[in-house]
C-alpha cells in the first residue's frame, strides 16, 4: 500500500531555507542558519521545518492544526507576518519570530501577555439574567463571522501594526479593537465598547492600513476600527451616552 | 541538562489536564461549584486541542416535535455498532439543549432561521434536524464562547505544560506530575481530583494534526482506571490529500454537494458498492471502497483518489464550497475543472477511558470527559456527536470532581513516581549510549505502519506484523532513544520522545484488540470477517493494569455490552442485517 507520506524523497527540487535561530541557553544574540530543504510542489512552510525536525534540527516552533484554525504558527515569513501552514515555500525564505512579544527560542515567543490582556478589557458578555437571547435576525446574524468571530487570534495584525509595536504602547493594536467591536455586537455585552476602545488607544491608530490584508481568515480590524471611531464621534457629538449602548442589537449596528 | 528532583509543589481542589472545550467546560463547571481550579495543557489553551477544528454542528437541540432523545439515542447506537455504553447515550441524548444557552451567555452565537427561532442541520445518520451551529465553525465559536469564560473567572492555566503521571495516594488519584515545556520545571501537583480531558489517540494514526497522542489513555491505564474499545478509529473519507498544502479535511459538505469519487479509469466507483447511495452512503463505507479501490492499483498518482465536482455549476461551487475552491484556487488547481486528489485518514479514536454517566472512572478522584474517554461513541462516531459530548460531560465532570473534592480528605503528601520521570528523562539525555536513536524517524515510521495494518482495511497478517513491530521497538529501540537537542527549555524533541513511551504500549493494545475482535463493526473492518457478529461480538474489550506479587501488567476482559436502554431486538432494521455499517 502506498505510503501516507508524500513523495517528499523525490523532490523536485532543493531550496535554502534562512531561519533565525536563538537559544538562550547558548547564544548572547540570534544568528541566522541556512539549510536545504527538498521541495515539492505545494508544499508549506511548516512542511519544511518539520522535515528538518526528522533530519534532527529542531528548531523550536509552535504548530498544531496545521490548517489555520488555531493561530499556533504565526511568525515572519521574509519580513511579513504570516502563518506557516499557510505559505507555501519558495527558494531563499527567511523566517524569523514574531516581533511584537518577546522572544524566548528559536521562534518562539513568549504570548503570556495575551491572557492577562483578556482580563484587564473584560472581553466576554456581562449581562448575566439567565434569560435566552431573543430573535437575532439572520442577516445581523452573517455579520457576526464576517466581521469578527473568525478572528484565530494569529497576532499577526498585532505584528503588522506600527504604532502598537509592544505590550506597553499606549495603542492596544488591531486584534484587541476587534475583539472589543466583537464583544460590543454581543447582546449579552452590556459595557461601554466605545468608551474602552477610546481608553485603549483607538485614536492613536494612523489608518495606515498596514494591518489590512494580512489576516489569514481575511478579516478586517480597519473596518471596525473606523466603525468604532464613528460610533465614538457620533457619541460625543450628541454629548450624551446613548441609553443604551450602541449596538446591543446586532440588527441595530448593522443598520447604522 | 537535568530536572531537579526536588519538583515545585502546586495545590488544588481540582486539577484539568487538557486544554480543549470539555477541558474548560469542566474547569468552569467545577468552579461554578466553588472549587478551587488549575488546568494543564500541554499546548495553549483553546489552540491546543481539537475542538475549534470542529466545522459541522452540535447535536444539542431536538427541535422537532417527532424527535426525542430516545431517537436520538437510537441513532447514536446504531451508528456505534450498539457497543456504547447506554447509560451515557441517555445522559448525552438528554442533557444537551441547556448547553444552546449556556454558551450563549459565555458569548457565542448559534445561526437562526429566518423567524428568529435557532437553526438545525442534519448529519449522515441522525435521522432528524437536531444540530445546532454557528456558520461552518461551530468548533471555533464554542471554543472561544468557553476560553472568554474560563478567562471571566479567573482560573489558574499553565500553558505548554505536559502531565508525565497520574499520582495515587493508596487507591486514589491525587493529581500529576507535570512538565513544563517553557521553562523545564517539573511540577508536582498535587490534587483532590483530577480530571482527565485530553484529546483521543487519533494522533496515533496520520491524523490531520497527528497531535492526538494518546497520552491520556496511557495515564489513566498506568494509574489503574480501564480502557476500551480501543479497536475502533473512524476514518474520514474526504480528506484533501493532494496538492499536500492544502491538507486538512475537504468537508463533508462535498459529497452532500454531490461531488463524484473517481478511480484512476475515471470511474465512479461507488456506483458499484453501492448503487443506491453512491457517494452518500456512510463514512465507514466510502473508505473502505476507496482504500479497495487504491490497492487494487486504481489510485491516483500520490496515493489516494479522485474527487471532482467539475460537473456541477461553477456558481454553486464559489458559494456553497467557496472555502475549499479558495483553498486549492491559492495553489493553481481550479475545482471547478479539475478533479482534486483526497484520501481517507483517521479522524476520530471513539475508545479510550472507561467512565460512567457520573464521568468517574474506576479510580477513585480520577474523572475523565471528552474524546479521551470510550462508550459515548460505540463502535463508530455520528456526526456532530462529540461536541454535545464535551459539553455535557465536561459540565459533569467538572460538578463531580468539585463535589468529591469537598468531601474527600486532601491529598497526605506522600508521592511516588517523581524519581522514575526525572531519571527516564536523564536518561534521554545521556548520550554515551553508543547507537542512540532519534524519536523522529521512530515515531513516522509507527504512524505510517498504523495507518497501513491498522487502518480501514484490516487482515491478520498486517496486525500481527504491526504487533511485531510494536514489540520490537519497544525491546530492542525504546532502551537507545535519545533527545539530542540539549536545551531545557522548549525541548520538543524531549516532548515527542516521552510520548513515544505511552504510544507504544497504547498501540500495543490496540492491535491486541484488533486482532481478537473477529468480526466487522463500525469502524473496525476486517477482510477476514467482513459481517458483523452480534451473537458473539455484542461484547467491548476492556483493558486494565494488574498487578500481583512480582508482575505488573496490562491484561483485556471481554465484557457483554449491558443493553440497559435500547435492546438489540427494539430496532428491528438494524438488528435484522449482518453489515458492519449501518
Ligand atoms: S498550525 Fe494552526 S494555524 Fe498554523
Amino acid at each position: 500500500m502506498t505510503s501516507y507520506i508524500p513523495p517528499i524523497d523525490k523532490p523536485q527540487a532543493i531550496y535554502t531555507l534562512s531561519v533565525k535561530r536563538f537559544d538562550p541557553e547558548r547564544d548572547s544574540a540570534p544568528h541566522w542558519e541556512t539549510y536545504q530543504v527538498p521541495w515539492v510542489v505545494t508544499m508549506t512552510v511548516v512542511e519544511a521545518l518539520e522535515w528538518l525536525w526528522d533530519q534532527g534540527h529542531y528548531i523550536a516552533f509552535r504548530t498544531n492544526c496545521r490548517e489555520f484554525t488555531c493561530g499556533s504558527c504565526a511568525m515572519l515569513i521574509n519580513g511579513k507576518p504570516a502563518l506557516a501552514c499557510d505559505t507555501p515555500l519558495k527558494d531563499r525564505m527567511r523566517i524569523e519570530p514574531l516581533t511584537r512579544y518577546p522572544l524566548v527560542k528559536d521562534l518562539v515567543v513568549d504570548q503570556s501577555a495575551v491572557p492577562k490582556k483578556w482580563k484587564e478589557l473584560k472581553l466576554w458578555p456581562h449581562v448575566r439574567d439567565g434569560k435566552p437571547i431573543d430573535e437575532v435576525s439572520a442577516e445581523s446574524r452573517a455579520g457576526w463571522h464576517r466581521s469578527f468571530a473568525r478572528c484565530i487570534e494569529c497576532y499577526i495584525c498585532l505584528d503588522a501594526c506600527p504604532v502598537s509595536d509592544t505590550e506597553d504602547s499606549e495603542y492596544d493594536g488591531p486584534m484587541w479593537m476587534l475583539q472589543i467591536a466583537r464583544a460590543r455586537a454581543h447582546p449579552k455585552d452590556g459595557q461601554d465598547r466605545l468608551e474602552q476602545a477610546a481608553q485603549r488607544g483607538i485614536g492613536a491608530c494612523t489608518t495606515c492600513y498596514e494591518c489590512e490584508g494580512v489576516c489569514p481568515v481575511n478579516l478586517s480590524p480597519i473596518k471596525e476600527i473606523q466603525r468604532l471611531r464613528s460610533g465614538l464621534v457620533r457619541q460625543r457629538l450628541v454629548g450624551r451616552r446613548p441609553a443604551r449602548p450602541e449596538g446591543t442589537r446586532l440588527g441595530q449596528r448593522r443598520k447604522q | 541538562m537535568s530536572w531537579s528532583s526536588e519538583p515545585e509543589t502546586l495545590r488544588t481542589d481540582v486539577l484539568v489536564i487538557g486544554g480543549g472545550a470539555a477541558a474548560c467546560m469542566a474547569a468552569v463547571s467545577a468552579h461554578q461549584e466553588g472549587a478551587r481550579v488549575l488546568m494543564v495543557d500541554k499546548g495553549q489553551l483553546a489552540k491546543s486541542g481539537c475542538s475549534p477544528n470542529a466545522h459541522g454542528g452540535a447535536a444539542l437541540f431536538q427541535k422537532d416535535p417527532n424527535d426525542s432523545w430516545r431517537v436520538h439515542a437510537e441513532d447514536t447506537l446504531m451508528s456505534g455498532g450498539f457497543m456504547n455504553d447506554q447509560e451515557v447515550v441517555r445522559v448525552l441524548c438528554s442533557e444537551g439543549r441547556k448547553f444552546v444557552h449556556r454558551l450563549e451567555e459565555y458569548g457565542a452565537l448559534w445561526d437562526r432561521d429566518p423567524d428568529g427561532s435557532y437553526a438545525v442541520r442534519q448529519f449522515g445518520g441522525h435521522r432528524f434536524k437536531r444540530s445546532v451551529f454557528s456558520a461552518d465553525e461551530t468548533g471555533h465559536e464554542m471554543m472561544n464562547a468557553m476560553k472568554r469564560e474560563v478567562f471571566r473567572r479567573n482560573i489558574q492555566v499553565l500553558n505548554e505544560t505536559m502531565a508525565l503521571k497520574i499520582v495515587k495516594d493508596e487507591e486514589r488519584a491525587v493529581g500529576a506530575f507535570c512538565w513544563d515545556i517553557g521553562t523545564g520545571r517539573l511540577i508536582d501537583i498535587q490534587a483532590t481530583a483530577t480530571i482527565l480531558a485530553t484529546a483521543d489517540a487519533a494522533g496515533l494514526w496520520p491524523s490531520a494534526s497527528e497531535r492526538q497522542r494518546g497520552d491520556g489513555f496511557y495515564l489513566a491505564l498506568d494509574a489503574g482506571a480501564e480502557l476500551a474499545d480501543l479497536e475502533f478509529i473512524q476514518y474520514h473519507p474526504t480528506h484533501a490529500w493532494w496538492p499536500f498544502g492544502v491538507r486538512g479535511s475537504v468537508s463533508e459538505s462535498f459529497r452532500i454537494e454531490g461531488g463524484w469519487l473517481l478511480n484512476s479509469e475515471g470511474e465512479r466507483f461507488m456506483e458499484r458498492y453501492d448503487p443506491e447511495k453512491k457517494e452518500l452512503a456512510t463514512r465507514d463505507k466510502v473508505s473502505v471502497c476507496s482504500y479497495l479501490e487504491i490497492r487494487e492499483g486504481r489510485g491516483a498518482p500520490h496515493g489516494g483518489i479522485y474527487a471532482s465536482v467539475a460537473h456541477l455549476p461553477a456558481k454553486v461551487i464559489k458559494e456553497r464550497l467557496r472555502v475549499i475552491y479558495r483553498k486549492y484556487l491559492s495553489y493553481g488547481y481550479d475545482v471547478t475543472k479539475d478533479p482534486i486528489e483526497i484520501r481517507p485518514r483517521p479522524h476520530y479514536h471513539c475508545g479510550g477511558v472507561r467512565a460512567n454517566a457520573r464521568s468517574e472512572t474506576t479510580l477513585p478522584g480520577l474523572y475523565a470527559a471528552g474524546a479521551v474517554t470510550a462508550g459515548v461513541h460505540g463502535a463508530n462516531r455520528l456526526g456532530s456527536n462529540s461536541l454535545v459530548d464535551i459539553l455535557v460531560f465536561g459540565d459533569i465532570a467538572g460538578r463531580s470532581a468539585a463535589d468529591y473534592a469537598v468531601r474527600a480528605p486532601a491529598p497526605s503528601g506522600r508521592r511516588q513516581g517523581a524519581a522514575d520521570m526525572v531519571a527516564r528523562v536523564e536518561r534521554l539525555f545521556d548520550l554515551a549510549e553508543d547507537k542512540p536513536l532519534p524519536t523522529a524517524p521512530m515515531r513516522r515510521r509507527h504512524v505510517e505502519w498504523m495507518d497501513s495494518r491498522l487502518g480501514v482495511l484490516r487482515n491478520p497478517e498486517g496486525m500481527r506484523e504491526m504487533l511485531a513491530e510494536v514489540q520490537r521497538t519497544r525491546e530492542e529501540e525504546l532502551p537507545r532513544l535519545r533527545v539530542f537537542d540539549r536545551s531545557r527549555i522548549y525541548n520538543f524533541e524531549l516532548r515527542d520522545a516521552l510520548e513515544m513511551f505511552y504510544r507504544l504500549d497504547v498501540e500495543d493494545m490496540v492491535c491486541r484488540s484488533a486482532l481478537m475482535r473477529t468480526e466487522s463493526r463500525g469502524s473496525h473492518y476486517r477482510e477476514d470477517y467482513p459481517r458483523r457478529n452480534d451473537r458473539e461480538w455484542l461484547h467491548n474489550i476492556v483493558w486494565l493494569r494488574r498487578s500481583s506479587p512480582g508482575k505488573d501488567e496490562f491484561v483485556h476482559e471481554i465484557r457483554p455490552v449491558a443493553q440497559t436502554v435500547i435492546r438489540l431486538e427494539d430496532v428491528p432494521a438494524y438488528a435484522g442485517q449482518d453489515t458492519p455499517w449501518h
